[in-house]
């Protein structure tokens, strides 16, 4: 009994010492990983600045020799970039709204209301998410262009993208580990259904919906193809298909591309910034992480 | 409480409605009675402009149409082309619409048959260079029209050849000049890595070497029996172009596409010379480089074969306004209508002769200089970088390029690829039933 307090003691420092060098380790490797990670954005930010003839110098140039502010210039008069950004907010924003709402509604029914078919039913829905979107594009632009007449317009862009089965997927399972004797004690006291939708199971999934929000966002900020194939004109591109531009058959402007990139980029990252904590721990809690 | 909800909900609801509202306004609102025609085309920012200028002078000339432009980024023009075709909505399917492989496209059944126009309102077809229009045929009728024809010429850094001393290229210039030019403007540096090269050429450029030394792919590219790179004098083509590469003479395929492609190689100083198409002109401009063309060197006793392929405009056959429609294309292809003005926009070589010896084309403003080889090489245009026939995509695809491009990478010699390359081309023929 007497012994073992002082081996403690003895072993306390070493102890110390051995999660220090852990710490130091782990530092390091962090520090590695971030460098990878961030030396494609000063790429892009350094070709951004750079003359076409110092692109694909060999050894590379990071600090370019003349900076070359006129890519920036060239870059926002060569395409209407304020539209694009317009278009890329208006949809994002939209599909976000409803994508959230709608899934919500869904995941609900399907996890804490019972019904015939239920299961057969959210069965018969995750299904959907087996099959491409290369292969239902076609379909699905028949439908918007011929059916509805929405070719070249919002609609277009926000609708078709805005209900998946990944997302009632995501939140069905978040929703099922809420435990069912909130619904049973709310309707007691005689809450409807929607109002134990809005008031019960809402306001204990902020994470599930902070991460479901966060994914469609960005899903839909990069979307290319679709919206490639929906609009017609400047009017109603968004920022992916318009910075597509710049790739031709030939020749790519690789400096303007850049440019076009940092400026499509700024407004992501100043979202990122202002509601960090609230995207980590909508990651962290939903288990979504990059694993 | 319930109320608040359905409040929400309803909102809701009036954002979508709103959404819908604000951009129920079409894009281009036409005036009753106006005719339009759809364009569509690929094109940087710069190359619309073009496309623009060309559309503009057009309706200046005809007040009472209107030609609406769509232009789509290069690497998903035809995903969304094949989108509006399989829509089938005559509003927004292109009446007319720049493609590439017509052929193919023709055996889809998504084009308009241009013959019967042609033959009706005798369209000179005599203007374009011998054998473009091969490419955009189909069953024998004319399915498009090329804008332009993409025949290579080679293009020397003037800087880097009066440094180290070398003469220009010119006419004369055999493939043994070419070599050892390229290998008296290389730079090797005590590391042993190569810091210029003397040629930067795109591995799939091939088949020129081939042509030039009487090879040939296949035995008739229209309707093929046999392959025939296994031939010698084909083989020997290979050969050469896998020499320069092995000799640090010319840049090999991956090192070029990792370097960013010919224009910036040369931009850039890494290699002395290309061989490449027109379309490197107004980049070269752009970037006020010393620079001229000449001829591409020929082998002794070969002949010059240039290709005589080009993207084509083409009609829609689901077009809701064919006449319209061709009225537009045949101004297009005229030397007073659209191939003028691309052409003096110093983007393209035109397709018709007549543009090319007009001074659109040797207007001598702008280098380069010796602008009397791209005529030489377009009188000497000529068939065999490709098949005219719907399979081609894919027995090039599958059964040529793979075993080619391991020559580039050293993984076979040219006489083994070459043999991969027919045993796979002629299986193929077999099972295909060709000739058909």
């Amino acid at each position: 009994m007497a012994v073992e307090p002082l081996a403690a003691e003895q072993m306390r420092p070493t102890r110390r010492v051995r999660r220090r060098i852990g710490s130091i380790v782990l530092q390091v490797g962090l520090l590695a990983g971030s460098f990878f990670m961030v030396m494609p954005f000063l790429w892009m930010l350094s070709t951004s600045l750079k003359l076409p003839k110092e692109i694909f110098k060999y050894p590379p140039i990071w600090i370019p020799t003349e900076i070359a502010w006129s890519n920036y210039r060239d870059t926002l008069t060569a395409l209407p970039f304020d539209r694009f950004y317009l278009n890329s907010a208006i949809v994002s924003v939209s599909s976000t709204l409803i994508q959230v709402l709608a899934a919500a509604l869904a995941a609900f029914a399907f996890a804490r209301l019972r019904f015939k078919g239920r299961n057969p039913l959210f069965l018969l829905y995750l299904a959907t998410l087996m099959i491409p979107f290369q292969v239902t594009m076609i379909p699905n632009f028949i439908l918007i262009s011929r059916v509805l007449g929405w070719y070249n317009t919002y609609q277009a862009l926000i609708f078709p993208t805005s209900f998946s089965a990944f997302s009632v997927f995501l939140l069905r399972q978040f929703f099922s580990s809420l435990p069912m004797e909130l619904d049973e004690a709310a309707r007691m006291d005689g809450a409807s259904t929607l109002r134990i939708w809005w008031q019960i199971i809402l306001p204990l999934s902020g994470p599930a919906l902070a991460a479901l929000s966060i994914f469609s966002f960005l899903g839909s900020w990069n979307s290319f193809l679709w919206p490639l194939v929906v609009t017609a004109s400047n009017e109603m591109r968004t920022i992916p298909v318009g910075l597509s531009a710049f790739q031709g058959e030939y020749n790519t402007a690789w400096n303007l591309l850049m440019a076009g990139s940092v400026i499509a980029l700024v407004p992501v990252l100043a979202v990122y910034m202002v509601g960090q904590n609230w995207f980590q721990r909508g990651i962290t809690l939903s288990g979504m992480g990059g694993r | 409480m319930r109320t608040r909800v359905l409040t929400i909900l309803a909102l809701l609801g009036v954002l979508a409605i709103a959404v819908t509202g604000c951009a129920a306004a079409p894009p281009a609102a036409t005036a009753p009675g106006e005719t339009v025609v759809t364009w569509a085309m690929w094109g940087s920012p710069a190359e619309l402009a073009t496309h623009q200028s060309v559309a503009d002078a057009y309706m200046a000339e005809n007040p009472d149409v209107t030609i609406e432009i769509l232009s789509e980024p290069w690497g998903d023009y035809f995903t969304k082309m094949q989108a509006l075709w399989a829509g089938g909505d005559g509003s927004v399917i292109p009446d007319i619409l720049f493609l590439w492989p017509t052929p193919s496209y023709a055996a889809e059944g998504v084009l308009e048959n241009l013959q019967p126009f042609i033959d009706r309102d005798g369209y000179n077809v005599d203007d374009y260079w011998p054998d473009l229009l091969e490419s955009a045929k189909y069953d024998g009728d004319v399915y498009g029209f090329p804008r332009d024809i993409g025949l290579e010429v080679l293009y020397y850094n003037k800087d880097v050849f009066d440094e180290v001393g070398v003469p220009y290229p010119d006419e004369t210039w055999t493939w043994a000049d070419l070599e050892t030019a390229a290998n008296q403007l290389k730079v090797v540096d005590d590391t042993g890595r190569v810091s210029r090269y003397g040629l930067g050429m795109e591995g799939g450029k091939y088949m020129l070497w081939v042509l030039q030394n009487h090879g040939a792919l296949l035995d008739d590219y229209r309707n093929p029996s046999a392959c025939t790179l296994d031939q010698p004098e084909a083989v020997q083509g290979l050969e050469f172009f896998a020499n320069l590469m092995a000799t640090d003479a010319a840049m090999t395929s991956d090192n070029l596409n990792q370097a960013g492609g010919d224009a910036a190689v040369f931009q850039a100083g890494q290699v002395a010379m290309i061989i490449q198409n027109a379309s490197r002109v107004s980049a070269f401009n752009a970037a006020e480089m010393n620079y001229d063309v000449s001829v591409v060197p020929i082998p002794d006793g070969g002949r010059r074969a240039a290709s005589a392929g080009g993207a084509a405009w083409t009609m829609s056959a689901g077009s809701d306004n064919k006449e319209d429609a061709w009225h537009f294309l045949q101004w297009l292809q005229s030397t007073n209508g659209g191939q003028r003005i691309y052409t003096a926009s110093g983007e393209i070589f035109p397709a018709l002769q007549s543009t090319a010896m007009s001074d659109a084309f040797l207007n001598p403003d702008n280098p380069p200089a010796n602008r009397q080889a791209f005529l030489t090489e377009g009188l000497n245009a000529t068939v065999g970088r490709f098949g005219y026939f719907p399979e081609w995509g894919y027995l090039s695809g599958n059964f040529v390029s793979p075993h080619i491009n391991q020559i580039w990478t050293g993984d076979l010699t040219p006489a083994d690829a070459a043999a991969a390359v027919c045993e796979g081309v002629n299986q193929y023929l077999q099972d295909e039933d060709f000739p058909k």
